[in-house]
């Protein structure tokens, strides 16, 4: 009797212990070392909390690569991908919840090294002379000055709140103060060579993006904001604006409402000839300034994120998020709004970065 | 001599017991999935799964560890072993069981702060589960699963008991717990209270294979401390009984850190729970009848400065019961059963701060049986939150009674409507008002055979097939932000097979006892894809097969377990991202009690070791679980009027 029940359990133990084993994870075979030094990088969110970030890399002739972090290294970029960006020959992964910046080969996409002691990075610019500057903070914002030899931040530039997207011209950074988690209305001009703030600029609520056109203006989008009473409830909200700026004279030239009231649109972009500018307000809008009344054309119908115009071809790129749960798709539009084609991201993709 | 030295190191063991360290999931999202394996004789009648045995080895422990240790439940746990807010059962989603104290619902009418990992195990005296419970029991809402925490009076004389449970991860727990049973005018007075006290730390050390460098970790912000207590009184006299109950418990900690990330554990949450209950009971030859008054009250607060969370909740629920049940042949039984509730929920977060909604379940059995045959037809319908909609199910069972052997094929149809719960619908940030209620059809046969009966060998052998079919099962799922939100997938399907047997052999005069206990499920779950239905994805989170071996030796006052667990490979994103996934493990535990009698007290003392093997394993994903653990406890009991413990036998039933 027991030696049956010894064999009993012998048998059933081989059945669990086979059962149970431990399957090897199966990964795509990472692309041979062509190279990541050409091409497109397609910004994933992730899933906050998730660990689950990513980079798609969409090659010259139209290959799509998911997860090529992953692939090339074994293990997750990090939680919230905020931005990427390339500075000579590495690429710099902004993950925010992560608090660091990821550095990557961007012939290999190995890692390089990491840019540690932020709070909450968002975006990075190259600022010369082998250093960047990377925006952080959710409240009283600071730019990080980053030594790209050593990856370790030098200094800090006290700004506005809640610092975002940056605009470099010539030898000065401008950067967005887009408020974070409170309220602000501020552009902060940095000397890239100093790391002086030499000028603050007054815009409408929440800063969001800027660009340059070939004028020697700045346009800065502000996405205005909404308001709350004690309960939470919504009782208002002020205009998101266009705001066009003298770059020399450090002057608002002129201000625009853009949409409704309760729109908040972030996105704006430049054509390539710096005679365009494209904005996203529950749809892409074509905005010609020197030949067309705003608000401009209407060229894509539905809302999209991660708007960016390749400066290689002045094509459209954006993306379409479901939720923070599936996949993403990407479209690639004429500089018209005609469908090139369109490819499956990572998750809550809000940023493209080319090459 | 000996049982002194076991006594004096049992006590100083106990001195420096650190407090069990358990962890909720933060309050994101309040539903933790668990696989269910076991099953009760009778599917629709409830099993304690809890043996006296097992409690002696389990002193100190959780009903969440417990029932995931002996492949009764899967769980996802957020730290230590045994965090679960509530239960999976057959591939079916963590909301769809429910968990019951005394017949009232406490997960589904409320925020769903019921984590079963800081449910000590001493403070329940029963953990039944029923498969699929009838309708008739009042506020199900589930879909197969109900779990029902009860505790018993004395009959006579009085009992108390010291408890002490200590682990390697510093967490301690003191509990004591006193019955007293008296005469009083030609009835009997029961009275019996429990309080226990745990100290947390969860600390433990991991090494994180999320990042690049992979360094070893230690767990931090695991610090925290649980209280809680309750107060029984049941008057019995004649056919008339009236009880009186109550049950508080207050938690605060801080919630765990996640894996792969330089941010540390930033958030807190503290809960306040208390529940109070009236019951009535008379019964006769041919009727019966009881009904149930409750109140209760939850207060959470949930904290997480780096990301302005600062959210603070309450519920009071006011809720009624009463069943009406009539013998109306030797052979036939039925029962009708109201339910009403008035739930208030006051939230800083709402728009006017607070809501209150209603519900109310009506519902009916009729239970035949006659000879080999039963059949059980119970049906229900519930209105709550504005909805509504009706449930049905059917069970047969036959038994065929030999002196050497017995048999006992069992089936059962159901067809549930299930409501979204107060948690689904107003937990803030991301409860989702909008959900629509869940539909689903479900089937389950199997057979129960019992084999060498009267004889020193005895095998019970339990294999049954089932299969789901669920329309707009809803799912928590990441939205923006730090928000978890539940929605509606269009159409989940869920088949399975599983197998349950134990062997048990005795020698002579029962001196020694070997028993041999498996448990085994294989499980497919899968969703259609929003977008084409032609795409089938594993559902998250649910192991492919899950398995439980284990062996107990008893000798005497001494007992020993080997355990061993395993769980597949789970997939944690909705597109079945193969390197997210978790990868299968397997958990070898051992766990010895000896139980002695000192100068008229029974001492028991326990010990063990979890995961031997020191295996890494995840069962959610970005959070480490601890690696080893040692674990001992000791109890001291006196009764008065003391009766045998009931032989453990594998019975029919």
């Amino acid at each position: 009797m027991m030696k049956n029940l010894a064999i009993l359990f012998s048998f059933g133990s081989l059945l669990l212990l086979n059962a149970c084993k431990p399957d090897d994870v199966i990964v795509d075979n990472p692309p041979a070392d062509t190279g990541y030094s050409t091409g497109a990088f397609v910004v994933n969110e992730g899933s906050f909390l998730q660990n689950n970030a990513s980079i798609t890399h969409v090659a010259e002739d139209g290959t799509v690569t998911n997860d090529v972090y992953y692939a090339q290294n074994q293990v997750e970029l990090g939680d919230v991908l905020q931005s990427f960006t390339v500075i000579g020959d590495r690429g710099y992964a902004v993950l925010n919840n992560s608090q660091k910046v990821e550095v990557v080969d961007m012939v290999t996409m190995k890692h390089a090294g990491a840019i540690s002691g932020l709070s909450y990075p968002r975006f990075m610019v190259s600022a010369g002379n082998n250093k960047a500057f990377v925006s952080n903070g959710s409240t009283d914002g600071t730019i990080e000055v980053v030594d790209l030899a050593s990856n370790q931040i030098e200094s800090s530039i006290a700004v506005g709140k809640g610092p975002q997207r940056m605009g470099v011209y010539g030898n000065d950074v401008w950067v967005c103060n887009e408020g974070g988690w409170t309220l602000d209305s501020t552009i902060t001009i940095v000397n890239a060579a100093s790391h002086n703030v030499i000028d603050t600029v007054f815009v409408g609520h929440r800063p969001s993006d800027i660009v340059f056109d070939q004028l020697g203006y700045a346009w800065v989008l502000c996405a205005g904001e909404t308001f709350y009473d004690a309960n939470w409830a919504v009782v208002g909200h002020s205009l998101a604006k266009l705001y066009r700026i003298d770059v020399a004279a450090h002057a608002v030239v002129s201000s625009i409402p853009v949409g409704l009231p309760g729109d908040h649109p972030t996105q704006l972009e430049i054509s390539p000839d710096g005679q365009v500018l494209y904005y996203e307000n529950n749809g892409v809008y074509r905005f010609d300034f020197v030949n067309a009344d705003f608000p401009g054309d209407l060229i894509i119908g539905e809302a999209r994120t991660a708007l960016r115009i390749q400066p290689s071809t002045g094509q459209l790129w954006c993306a379409s998020i479901s939720d923070f749960t599936n996949p993403s798709t990407v479209y690639v539009y004429s500089a018209t709004g005609a469908p090139l084609k369109s490819f499956t991201a990572g998750i809550g993709t809000n940023g493209i970065e080319f090459q | 001599m000996n049982k002194l030295v076991i006594l004096i190191a049992g006590i100083v063991w106990s001195w420096c017991a650190c407090a069990q360290q358990t962890d909720t999931i933060s309050g994101y999202h309040q539903t933790e999935d668990v696989v269910i394996i076991a099953r009760a004789g009778s599917i629709w009648k409830p099993s304690s799964v809890i043996t006296p045995l097992q409690r002696r080895q389990w002193i100190g422990g959780d009903v969440g560890s417990f029932l995931d240790a002996h492949g009764i439940a899967h769980q996802l746990v957020a730290g230590a072993a045994g965090a679960a807010s509530s239960l999976r059962y057959h591939g079916l989603s963590s909301d769809h069981a429910v968990l019951t104290w005394h017949g009232l619902p406490i997960n589904s009418v409320t925020l769903g702060t019921c984590d079963m990992s800081l449910m000590p195990l001493f403070f329940f005296d029963q953990v039944r589960l029923y498969e699929t419970p009838s309708l008739s029991e009042g506020m199900q809402c589930g879909m197969g699963l109900t779990i029902d925490l009860r505790n018993e009076a004395l009959e006579e004389g009085s009992s108390a008991r010291i408890i002490s449970g200590y682990n390697s991860m510093r967490n301690r727990l003191i509990g004591a717990e006193a019955k007293v049973s008296q005469a009083l005018r030609g009835g009997v007075l029961s009275t019996q209270v429990r309080a226990f006290q745990q100290e947390m730390q969860n600390r433990y050390s991991y090494v994180d294979r999320y990042q690049i460098d992979k360094p070893v970790m230690w767990q931090k912000h695991q610090q925290g401390s649980f209280a809680g207590s309750h107060l029984d009184l049941e008057y019995k006299r004649g056919n008339r009984l009236l009880a009186a109950r109550s049950w508080w418990q207050s938690k605060s900690m801080e919630l765990p850190t996640v894996m792969g990330t330089n941010v540390q554990g930033t958030a807190s949450q503290a809960d306040d729970n208390l529940r109070t209950m009236l019951e009535y009971r008379w019964w006769s030859a041919k009727l019966s009848a009881d009904a149930q008054l409750a109140y209760t009250q939850e207060k959470l607060h949930y904290l997480d400065e780096p990301y302005a969370i600062d959210s603070r909740i309450g519920s009071q629920m006011v809720w009624a019961r009463g069943s009406l049940q009539w013998r109306v042949t030797p052979s036939w039984m039925l029962k009708s059963t109201v339910s009403e509730a008035l739930v208030h929920v006051a939230n800083t977060n709402y728009t006017d701060g607070q809501i209150r909604k209603t519900w109310a379940q009506y519902a009916l059995q009729s239970h035949y049986f006659k000879k080999r045959h039963e059949l059980d037809v119970n049906g229900s319908f519930d209105r709550r939150f504005g909805s509504e909609g009706w449930s049905a199910q059917g069970n047969y069972g036959y038994k065929l009674d030999r002196k050497a052997w017995a048999m006992a094929p069992q089936f059962n149809l159901a067809r549930r409507f299930r409501l979204p719960d107060m948690n689904e619908l107003f937990w803030m940030p991301g409860g989702n008002p909008l959900l629509r209620p869940e539909l689903g059809y479900h089937g389950r046969a199997g057979i129960l055979l019992l084999l060498g009966r009267e004889t020193r060998t005895v095998w019970r052998i339990e294999p049954a097939v089932y299969a789901s079919r669920v329309s707009d099962w809803i799912q928590w799922v990441p939205a923006e932000g730090s928000v978890w939100t539940p929605v509606n997938y269009r159409k989940v399907q869920t088949q399975g097979v599983e197998l349950h047997a134990a062997c048990e052999h005795r020698t002579d005069y029962d001196r020694t006892k070997w028993k041999l206990e498996t448990r085994w499920n294989m499980n497919d779950v899968f969703w259609l894809d929003s977008t084409s239905a032609h795409t089938q994805r594993r559902m998250i989170y649910t192991p492919r097969f899950t398995g439980y071996q284990g062996v107990t030796v008893e000798h005497g006052v001494h007992a020993i377990t080997l355990g061993y667990r395993c769980v597949s490979e789970r997939f944690t994103d909705e597109m079945n991202t193969p390197h997210r996934a978790l990868a299968a493990y397997g958990l070898c535990n051992v766990w010895y009690s000896a139980s002695l009698k000192i100068h008229g007290a029974q001492v028991q003392l326990s010990c063990g070791v979890d995961n031997v093997f020191d295996v890494a394993y995840e069962t959610l994903r970005l959070y480490a679980m601890p690696g080893r653990v040692l674990r001992a406890g000791l109890e001291f009991s006196f009764q008065s009027n003391k009766k045998n413990e009931p032989r453990e036998i594998i019975t029919l039933d």
